[in-house]
């Protein structure tokens, strides 16, 4: 007795349907005789009787799906007979089918999420029956996840950073929705971590008594960079005028949505335009006047100075300016100025009139040529145009400027006009 | 063609028997691996070479293990010809470490280098332009050994086969050209393939010595590869010769065989090389089944062997890709 | 002799004369490679020392020669082929891809194919597009295979004598532009192993990782970009399978940028495996940009000098894309 199998026709065959049977039981083959016809994933094959006899025992019917390697029949010898326990029987094809069914129904659960689903689900920890699924039979797809994510849950908008930057992020454990960008379009670079690094070391040092060698961030080795240079590169010159301030204070009490800060550089600004060699960019050989004033407000934070710079300050009015400054000094201590507010100032402006400084003097930031540095207000007996002493309100500035570009006398009249403006906002209505 | 053998005088009769013997291991080691294929022990594809026996052992019976072979995708039975080891050849077949390639190659990349035996190969034609590479190496290193490089009647139709034959003419290379004519390349008949009479005219085409030959004869094969090695070994280049034959088993396990009729297999199978070789030897019923069952005896136990063996360590997978 | 200078194709003359000398096994094979010299003059007057049963004149017959390497290779001889072209080298492709490169480890770690393959590729000879390939990558593509491209007359000698002793086989692609290059070329017999990467100049602003000819491409945009303040770090791979990437992986690391330049068209070119193994290593946690490549056009070699000098990177636009990437464009 030779057992018939189903042979495997092909490379990746798995099973193959019984399309027709050739012959019947009981029917003599030859070696090689085509017996059944089945059908594979290709084509259509004969199943070949491996020896010569009596076909016997058919196992499987036309229609049924059959795995490569089964026994499909039996050939027998002349005078053979088929053991019992061979021949098909009912009870058998039933448990085949039941075994089908099974299959099919197979675990409800596992059923209902495709596996990246299921993968989301728990890596989110999201009960699956709030979801309602969007594929076959309610199968809760990938998609379905995701919308579900984004009406529970506050998503988070997507941050531009380098993969650099966003390495320094985990190590510093910094959240980098806190952190303004300088790369392009606003990406976050390494380097702009680097700077908010600094800003968490200094301020929250840690409690020790031996003096700490704090090394240098990136942000206090440009200033002190900058500054050296500029020192050693810029002949300055100094001009300290007293400033009558009683109109501008007046100014400032009288309109809301205003301040002091604001109107001085507002009245610097328009001063500024009539003294285009003091709003002045010096470029190794070449000097490039500006139409427009972007005025540096040299911001004092814990670990250094920052410059920001306020736009088209001519082109503002007063509330727009004292909001701009607010909006940017706030900004600016929190870390998160823009790209373009860090650099392209034409003239830089310092006020620490708030520690009760009188007079002091700045250092140019190049390619500015000028920086104006403002004391605070004093009450100060000064003798009206009779030489009678009258109080008044008063406040010493000081502008630096490159004497490479801008001459003593040049200086001497922006302050001398200053003045006046300051004494007498109302000029600049003129 | 007759059914009648050539007289060759130079053979022994032991040397005879052991001819028969190969032949009837061939068949059984490709009865076995059909069984294996079917029963889903062996995967991949396979392709087998019943009733091609005769040019197999005809062939290699010529040559020596210091001689070269070059092998088809069809080459189990050059492969036990040459006298490998049917053990590790179907412990490779089964992909186990202990096969030939250590699992990496299979039916279609058997070799055994240290025998010479430079591999059955994937590619219709492709040890053609290797064998060039190896006469020219013989060549240079001045031995007398010769190269014999099997291919199919379907190879002889690609370009390689050209610039090959070509080359070994003008280079006047120790080359024994083997085409097994087996009739069909996969479907494609000779008859539809060609336009001459047989492959062996294209010799003229090189100027190199041709002949057609009974490839069911095994004797007639080993008569004319041993000339052809003569004539290598003394200079006079290489050889084509076309050796008659018949594939009685599909191209593969997947070919319904739509191209040729049942007649048609049924009439080369009445001309079968292994009974044509054992009438010739007039050995008696209980003589032949002795040695037919040595050959079943020794691919039983080359199943066992393979069976037993262990399989390639997934750890190992990089080995053997750079020396 | 110090400061001896060779040109490129003297070089590779002169590594494949010191291995034949040396080394009774190697041998020469290509078409026109005997009294004509090769296309190129690689082989001039090598017949005359050797002979022509060293130095063998083939037919037309590229198969034919990529298996005449193969088998003479694998039965113990040294074979140096030459393809005329990089071009014709896809009449071989089926003797390489699925015989020499395979043949070790489809025969379980036994057979050895210590073969060498020499092509010239690349374009800018106005020989149009099937005399201008950059196929490299596609035998990158093929475990078994080894790729080397050299950049210079020094690197063509050592990589071709190192070419020559290895036991697998080898592509070696040069590039026509470069054979009348110079550089100082000692005249001992040296080796520069294969998968060793070089780094050809030290910058701090951008990794650039060019191959063959780019190499020099490369250099000269280096120094105009040092001009203006910029400073690249070049690296050439000179192996390009089995790669080297551990410098290029720590140079990106350094610089945060990288950008490849190779002439082969980008889709699908070694740019894209290069980018794909650093995204892949430690460098990435510090990009500090997109990495970029810079790469032929996806066309094929244009015949016209305008179009074909467009076609693949030149000095200029290695300048103009490293000063964009440096400057934060992207």
């Amino acid at each position: 007795m030779k057992e018939v199998i189903l042979p495997k026709f092909g490379f990746t065959l798995e099973e193959s349907t019984i399309v027709e049977w050739l012959v019947s039981e009981g029917d003599s083959v030859e070696e090689g005789d085509p017996i059944v016809e089945v059908s594979t994933d290709k084509t259509n094959m004969e199943v070949e009787a491996p020896v010569s006899g009596i076909v016997a025992g058919i196992q499987f019917g036309q229609g049924d799906v059959v795995p490569v390697t089964q026994i499909i029949a039996y050939i027998l010898a002349p005078g053979e007979r088929l053991p019992e326990q061979l021949k098909p029987t009912s009870a058998k094809a039933q448990t085949q089918s039941q075994g089908a069914s099974n299959q099919v129904t197979g675990n409800p659960l596992e059923q209902s999420m495709t596996p990246v689903a299921a993968r989301m689900v728990a890596e989110k920890g999201v009960s699956p029956s709030a979801i309602s699924g969007s594929g076959q039979r309610g199968k809760i797809v990938k998609s379905d996840v995701v919308a579900f994510l984004a009406e529970t849950t506050s998503v988070n908008p997507k941050v531009r950073a380098t993969p650099a930057a966003r390495r320094l992020a985990r190590e510093m454990g910094i959240d980098l929705a806190t952190i303004v960008g300088s790369g392009a379009n606003g990406r976050i670079q390494a380097t702009d971590l680097e700077m908010n690094q600094h800003r968490q070391v200094v301020r929250d040092p840690e409690p020790t008594d031996k003096p700490q060698a704090i090394p240098l961030s990136n942000m206090r080795r440009a200033i002190a960079n900058n500054l050296q240079s500029s020192w050693q590169q810029a002949p300055h010159i100094m001009f300290s005028a007293e400033m009558e301030m009683t109109a501008v204070l007046a100014f400032v009490a009288e309109y809301d949505g205003v301040n002091l800060t604001a109107v001085l550089t507002k009245i610097v600004a328009w001063t500024l335009t009539k003294h285009p060699a003091v709003n002045a960019h010096l470029i190794e050989n070449d000097i490039f006047l500006h139409d427009d004033v972007h005025i540096g407000m040299a911001v004092a934070l814990d670990e250094g100075l920052i410059v920001p710079v306020l736009r088209s300050v001519n082109q503002m009015g007063i509330q727009a300016l004292t909001q701009a400054i607010k909006d940017i000094a706030s900004r600016a201590r929190e870390g998160r100025l823009r790209a373009n507010e860090m650099g392209g100032a034409t003239f830089s402006i310092s006020n620490l009139g708030m520690y009760g400084i009188d007079h002091f003097t700045a250092i140019i930031n190049p390619p500015e040529v000028g920086i104006l540095a403002i004391g605070g207000v004093r009450r100060e007996f000064r003798p009206n145009d009779d030489g009678t002493p009258v109080l008044k309100s008063v406040a010493t500035m000081t502008l630096s400027v490159d004497h490479r570009v801008v001459d003593g006398a040049v200086a001497a009249q922006f302050m001398a006009d200053l003045r006046k403006v300051i004494a007498h906002p109302a000029r600049m209505l003129l | 063609m007759s059914n009648t053998l050539s007289e060759v005088m130079e053979l022994t009769r032991e040397q005879l028997k052991e001819m028969l013997l190969q032949m009837m291991t061939i068949r059984a080691f490709e009865n076995k691996a059909q069984d294996l294929y079917s029963l889903g022990k062996v995967h991949g594809t396979m392709h087998l070479s019943i009733g091609q026996e005769g040019t197999a052992v005809g062939a290699s019976t010529a040559l020596t293990n210091n001689d070269y072979l070059l092998n088809t995708h069809r080459g189990h039975g050059h492969c036990l010809a040459w006298g490998s080891d049917p053990n590790r050849m179907m412990a490779e077949f089964m992909g186990k470490e202990t096969g030939y390639c250590r699992g990496r190659g299979g039916s279609m990349h058997i070799a055994d280098v240290d025998s010479n035996n430079l591999g059955a190969n994937g590619i219709v034609a492709g040890g053609l332009p290797i064998s060039v590479g190896v006469g020219l190496s013989i060549k240079m290193r001045q031995t007398d050994q010769v190269v014999m490089a099997v291919f199919g009647d379907g190879a002889a139709n690609e370009g390689a086969f050209h610039e090959s034959l070509n080359m070994a003419s003008i280079w006047n290379l120790p080359i024994v050209y083997l085409c097994e004519n087996n009739q069909y390349a996969m479907s494609m008949s000779v008859k539809r393939a060609f336009n001459i009479e047989c492959i062996s005219l294209r010799a003229q085409a090189y100027n190199i010595a041709g002949q057609t030959v009974d490839g069911n004869d095994v004797l007639s094969v080993y008569e004319a590869v041993r000339k052809a090695k003569a004539r290598a070994q003394a200079g006079e280049g290489p050889t084509l010769i076309e050796c008659l034959t018949y594939r009685w088993k599909g191209h593969s396990k997947s070919d319904r065989q739509l191209y040729r009729t049942r007649d048609e297999v049924k009439d080369w199978q009445k001309r079968d090389p292994i009974v044509r070789f054992a009438n010739y030897l007039q050995l008696s019923e209980e003589a032949i089944a002795e040695v037919q069952k040595e050959a079943d005896r020794l691919i039983e136990t080359a199943v066992s062997f393979a069976e037993s063996s262990p399989e390639p360590s997934v750890d190992t997978i990089m080995e053997g890709v750079y020396a | 002799m110090p400061n001896r200078e060779l040109t490129y194709v003297e070089a590779i003359r002169e590594a494949l004369q010191q291995a034949m000398a040396d080394d009774e096994r190697v041998f020469l094979i290509g078409e026109d490679i005997g009294v004509y010299g090769g296309a190129f003059g690689a082989t001039a007057g090598l017949v005359d020392q050797f002979g022509e049963d060293r130095v063998i004149d083939t037919p037309i017959s590229e198969a034919g020669i990529a298996g005449a390497c193969v088998g003479s290779a694998v039965t113990g001889m040294r074979p140096v082929g030459e393809i005329q072209f990089m071009d014709f080298v896809t009449i071989s492709m089926e003797q390489l891809v699925l015989q020499a490169a395979k043949m070790r480890f489809m025969f379980g770690g036994k057979a050895t194919v210590p073969m060498v393959l020499r092509m010239p590729g690349g374009s800018g000879t106005g020989a149009a597009a099937q005399h201008s390939e950059s196929l490299e990558n596609w035998f990158v593509h093929v475990p078994g295979l080894k790729v080397v491209m050299p950049s210079n007359a020094y690197d063509a000698k050592g990589l071709l004598l190192a070419a020559i002793e290895d036991p697998n086989p080898v592509i070696f692609v040069e590039h026509k532009l470069l054979y009348k290059t110079k550089a100082q070329v000692p005249e001992e017999k040296y080796t520069i192993p294969l998968t060793q990467t070089k780094i050809v100049r030290e910058g701090t602003d951008l990794t650039l990782v060019a191959t063959s000819i780019m190499v020099q491409r490369a250099v000269e945009a280096a120094k105009v970009l040092s001009e203006q303040g910029i400073e690249i770090e070049i690296i050439d791979p000179r192996t390009l399978n089995p790669l080297d990437e551990q410098p290029i992986v720590e140079s990106v690391i350094k610089t945060g940028k990288m950008l490849v330049v190779h002439e082969a068209v980008k889709t699908g070119g070694f740019g894209g495996e290069l980018v794909s193994r650093i995204a892949e290593s430690s460098a990435f946690d510090y990009l500090e940009a997109p990495i970029r490549r810079l790469a032929g056009l996806d066309i094929p070699i244009p015949y016209n000098r305008v179009l074909e000098y467009h076609t693949v990177p030149q000095v200029e636009s290695i300048i103009e894309e490293a000063k964009k990437m440096v400057e934060g464009a992207y």
